[in-house]
C-alpha cells in the first residue's frame, strides 16, 4: 500500500508531491509531478529515517538521510511502519489522546502536588537543615547580620542591668536544651522594624529595644524569647529558606510560562508553611515556660501589647498572612496558663 | 493499492491564492500592491488542555525530568498547528539538550541563591561577575536556539545577532534610562526589538529592521496618557468603593480597612484598567516589532504584516486572566489557545515572489542551556 507526502530537500522550499510505498525494510519515494525540484532517489532504509513522534494527529515529518523531510499525514499505515522506535513518546500520545486519562492526569497533579507541599518538601528540608554543619548555619548567620547592621541595625540602648537580668531569666530555659551553646541571644536597635524579634539560621536570636520597651515585666520577654528559641531549636529559619525556595523552583519549572500568575498563590502557599512554623514555636514556648515555671499568662500578656502597640486587626488571619491570628495565640497561651493554674489547686 | 482520494498534506501547498495586500487605516504596516500569505492557526484547546495536562502529571511524577520533553511536545504542538501558505511550522529541537540546558541552568542558580544565604556578598558579587556578563550571552543563545530550531518547508531560521549587539540593547539602552529618569522606554523597546528581529535569517534570506521604527514612541505616548487617566479612574473608583463599603456598613474608623476581606474585593476592579493598558501595550509591540521587520530587499521585499487589533487582544488577554483565575489555572490550556490564535491570525508574509526560498547551506546545532536560561526576557513578541 502507498502513501502519499510532500517531499522537502531542504535546498529548496518548494514542496514536491510524492508517492511513498514500503518495499521490505525500506521506502519507495516517487515524484507525482514533473518538477526541477522533483527527487531521484534510491530506496530509503527505514532504520535510516528519524520519524517525529505522533502528536494530536498533525502531520508528520520523517527526516532521510542526507537532511530532506517528508511530510505525511499521520495514518496507522505510516505508525505501523515505524513500530520500533520512540516509544515513550508513542505512550505520550496515548495518554495525550484520551479525556479519562487527561482527567486522571488532572487527579495525579493535584494529589502529587498536594503530597509534595504537604510532606515531601517539609520532610526534605528538615532532612537537610539537620545535615548542614553547624559551622555552615553560623556562617549564614554572619553574612545576615553584616547585612543586617548595614540596613539599620544599631548597639541596643537598652540599660546593661536589664540586659543582663533579661539573659540571666532566660539562661536556664537554653540550657535545658540539649547543644545550648548552638542558641545566642543579641539586644540591637532597629527602629525601622518596630518591636519585633527574631530568629536566624544557626541559633542566633536577636531581640529589638522597641519590643523590651514595651514592658517591665521581664517574664513578658521571657515568653518571646521563648518563642523564638521554639524557632531556633526546630531550626525554623533554615527550613523556611529552603522549602520556600524549593516551591518556588518547582513551580517555576512544572507551569514555565505561565508562572508569573502564580506569584500571588505562591506567597499565599509559604505563608501556610510560616504559619505552621509560628504554631510550633508557640507551642514550644509554652511547654518551655511552664518546664522553667513562668506561667503563659505571660506570653499572653506579651502577645496583647503587641497587638495593641502596632495596630493590628487580632482576628485577622488570611491565606497570605505570615502569623496566625494573634488573639488566637492569645487564646491559647491563656488556656495553657488556666490549665496550669487548675492542675496546681 | 494509493488511495488517490485521501487528502494529503501535499494538496494545499500553493493554496489558497494569496490575497492582495489592503494597506488600510487599521494596519499602519501594510505596504500596497503586494501579494498577502496569512498566518493561521488551528490548535484547540480542549486537544491543548489533554497534552498541557498529561505534561504536568508527567513532569510531577518524574519530579521535572520529563518537563524537557513536556516542552518540545509543546512547542511542536503551537508550531504543527501554525501554517503559512499551507505549510505547518515545525519545532526541531530534541528534549535531551534542553534537559541538559535546564539542568545547567537550575545549577547557576542553585549556585546563586546558595551565595545569597550563605554571604549576601559573595551572591552579589556572584551577580555582577557571572550573571550579569552572561545575560546577553544568554539571551543571544537563547535567540540563536529558537532560530535554528525553527523550520518551515524543512528549511530552518537561523539568528545572527552578536553578543556585544545583545549588550548594548539590554544592557547599555536600559542603563540610560537611569540619566533620562525612564523616558527613553520606547528606545528600550525598539532596541530589544531591533535585536530579535532584525538579525534572523531564513534560508538565504536575512532580515532588516526599520531604521527609524514606527510604533514605539507614539504607543508610550499614548501609554503615559492612559496611565494619568487611569489614574484619575482610580481615584474615582476608590472613592466610590469607600461609600460602597460605609453603605454596608463597615465601620472603617477602626482603621482596620486592609484587614477586612470584603475592602480588598471592592478595591478589585481598581486594577482592571492597569491590566488591560499593560495587554495593550504588549499588543502594540507585537504589531511594532514585527511590522519593522523585513526580508529580502528592495527588488523582492518580504514584509511581516501584523494587523493585531490591541484593544481586543487586550480584552482577549483580560478575559483569559480573569478565567485563569477563577477556574484556578485549569483554563490556561483554553487561553494560550485563544491568545496564539488571535496573534497568528492578525499575521501574514507579504512578498512579491512566491514563497519558496533556497537553504543557506550552513547548519549548526545550538546548545539549549542560553535557551533554557534566559526564559523570558523583556517582551516576548514571538507568537508562542
Amino acid at each position: 500500500m502507498a502513501l502519499e507526502g510532500q517531499y522537502f530537500s531542504g535546498m529548496h522550499g518548494e514542496g514536491v508531491r510524492v508517492r511513498i510505498r514500503k518495499v521490505g525494510p525500506s521506502l519507495e519515494i516517487a515524484a507525482l509531478e514533473r518538477s526541477a525540484a522533483a527527487p531521484r532517489l534510491a530506496p530509503v532504509p527505514i532504520a535510516d529515517i528519524e520519524i517525529e513522534p505522533p502528536l494530536a494527529g498533525m502531520a508528520r515529518h520523517l527526516r532521510l538521510p542526507g537532511g530532506a523531510v517528508l511530510e505525511m499525514e499521520d495514518t496507522p499505515e505510516l505508525s505501523s511502519w515505524f513500530q520500533h522506535t520512540g516509544r515513550l513518546e508513542r505512550f505520550a500520545n496515548w495518554l495525550e489522546a484520551h479525556w479519562p486519562v487527561a482527567i486522571g492526569s488532572l487527579i495525579v497533579t493535584a494529589a502529587a502536588s498536594w503530597g509534595i507541599y504537604v510532606y515531601v518538601l517539609p520532610q526534605a528540608a528538615k532532612t537537610l537543615a539537620y545535615a548542614m554543619p553547624q559551622s555552615w548555619q553560623n556562617d549564614i548567620a554572619e553574612g545576615s547580620t553584616k547585612v543586617l547592621r548595614q540596613i539599620g541595625f544599631f548597639e541596643s540602648n537598652i540599660p546593661l542591668e536589664r540586659q543582663i537580668a533579661i539573659r540571666e531569666a532566660f539562661a536556664p530555659m537554653v540550657q535545658a536544651l540539649p547543644d545550648p551553646e548552638r542558641y545566642q541571644l543579641e539586644f540591637r536597635n532597629a527602629p525601622l522594624f518596630g518591636p519585633n524579634a527574631f530568629a536566624l539560621p544557626g541559633g542566633r536570636m536577636v531581640l529589638l529595644d522597641d519590643l523590651v520597651e514595651l514592658t517591665d515585666e521581664n517574664d513578658e520577654i521571657i515568653g518571646v524569647l521563648a518563642h523564638e528559641l521554639g524557632h531556633a531549636y526546630h531550626r525554623h529559619p533554615l527550613r523556611n529558606a529552603l522549602q520556600s525556595g524549593f516551591l518556588s523552583i518547582i513551580v517555576a519549572v512544572t507551569l514555565g510560562d505561565a508562572s508569573g500568575l502564580a506569584s500571588l498563590p505562591i506567597v499565599g502557599l509559604q505563608a501556610t508553611y510560616t504559619r505552621n512554623f509560628e504554631k510550633e514555636a508557640d507551642v514550644f514556648a509554652i511547654e518551655a515556660m511552664q518546664r522553667a515555671n513562668i506561667s503563659p499568662a505571660a506570653l499572653a500578656r506579651m502577645f496583647e501589647k503587641l497587638r495593641d502597640s502596632v495596630g493590628v486587626n487580632g482576628d485577622s488571619e488570611t491565606w497570605l498572612s505570615s502569623h496566625p491570628a494573634i488573639n488566637d495565640r492569645i487564646r491559647a497561651a491563656d488556656e495553657a496558663a488556666r490549665e496550669d493554674q487548675s492542675s496546681e489547686r | 493499492m494509493a488511495n488517490e482520494t485521501d487528502a494529503t498534506t501535499g494538496a494545499a501547498q500553493g493554496d489558497p491564492a494569496p490575497e492582495a495586500s489592503a494597506g488600510s487605516v487599521d494596519n499602519p504596516y501594510a505596504t500596497p500592491q503586494l501579494p498577502l500569505y496569512p498566518l493561521s492557526f488551528d490548535g484547540k484547546g480542549s486537544e491543548y488542555f489533554r497534552i498541557w495536562i498529561v505534561n504536568i502529571a508527567l513532569s510531577v511524577i518524574t519530579i521535572g525530568i520529563y518537563s524537557a520533553w513536556a516542552t518540545v511536545r509543546t512547542r511542536r504542538y503551537f508550531y504543527g498547528k501554525t501554517t503559512l501558505d499551507g505549510s505547518p511550522f515545525q519545532f526541531t529541537a530534541k528534549p535531551i539538550p534542553i534537559l541538559v540546558g535546564r539542568i545547567i541552568a537550575l545549577v547557576l542558580f542553585l549556585i546563586y541563591t546558595f551565595l545569597l544565604q550563605y554571604n549576601i556578598a559573595w551572591g552579589l558579587i556572584y551577580l555582577a561577575v557571572v550573571i550579569l556578563p552572561l545575560a546577553p550571552w544568554m539571551i543571544m543563545k537563547s535567540l540563536q536556539f529558537r532560530a535554528r530550531y525553527t523550520a518551515w518547508r524543512n528549511i530552518p531560521f537561523g539568528f545572527t545577532g552578536g553578543y556585544w549587539q545583545a549588550v548594548v540593547a539590554y544592557i547599555l539602552v536600559p542603563l540610560a534610562l537611569i540619566p533620562t529618569l525612564g523616558i527613553i522606554i520606547p528606545e528600550v523597546w525598539k532596541a530589544s526589538a531591533k535585536y530579535q528581529f532584525g538579525n534572523l535569517t531564513y534560508g538565504t534570506q536575512h532580515s532588516s529592521f526599520t531604521k527609524k521604527a514606527k510604533g514605539f514612541w507614539n504607543t508610550y505616548g499614548i501609554l503615559v496618557l492612559l496611565t494619568i487617566a487611569g489614574y484619575f479612574a482610580v481615584i474615582a473608583l476608590g472613592v466610590a468603593a469607600y461609600f460602597a463599603v460605609t453603605a454596608l456598613g463597615i465601620d472603617m474608623a477602626d482603621g482596620d480597612v486592609e484587614g477586612n476581606p470584603l475592602f480588598g474585593l471592592v478595591l478589585l476592579p481598581l486594577y482592571v484598567p492597569f491590566f488591560v493598558i499593560a495587554f495593550w501595550v504588549k499588543g502594540r509591540l507585537f504589531n511594532a516589532s514585527l511590522g519593522n521587520t523585513k526580508f529580502g530587499d528592495e527588488a523582492a521585499p518580504i514584509l511581516l504584516q501584523p494587523t493585531l487589533p490591541c484593544w481586543r487582544y487586550a480584552w482577549v488577554l483580560f478575559t483569559n486572566l480573569v478565567l485563569v483565575v477563577l477556574t484556578l489555572g485549569i483554563f490556561w490550556p483554553w487561553a494560550k489557545v485563544r491568545e496564539v490564535r488571535y496573534k497568528t491570525n492578525h499575521l501574514a508574509v507579504a512578498s512579491a515572489l512566491p514563497l519558496a526560498f533556497e537553504a543557506s547551506g550552513d547548519a549548526g546545532d545550538v546548545g539549549a542551556a542560553g535557551a533554557e536560561m534566559s526564559g523570558d526576557f523583556g517582551f516576548d513578541s514571538s507568537l508562542f
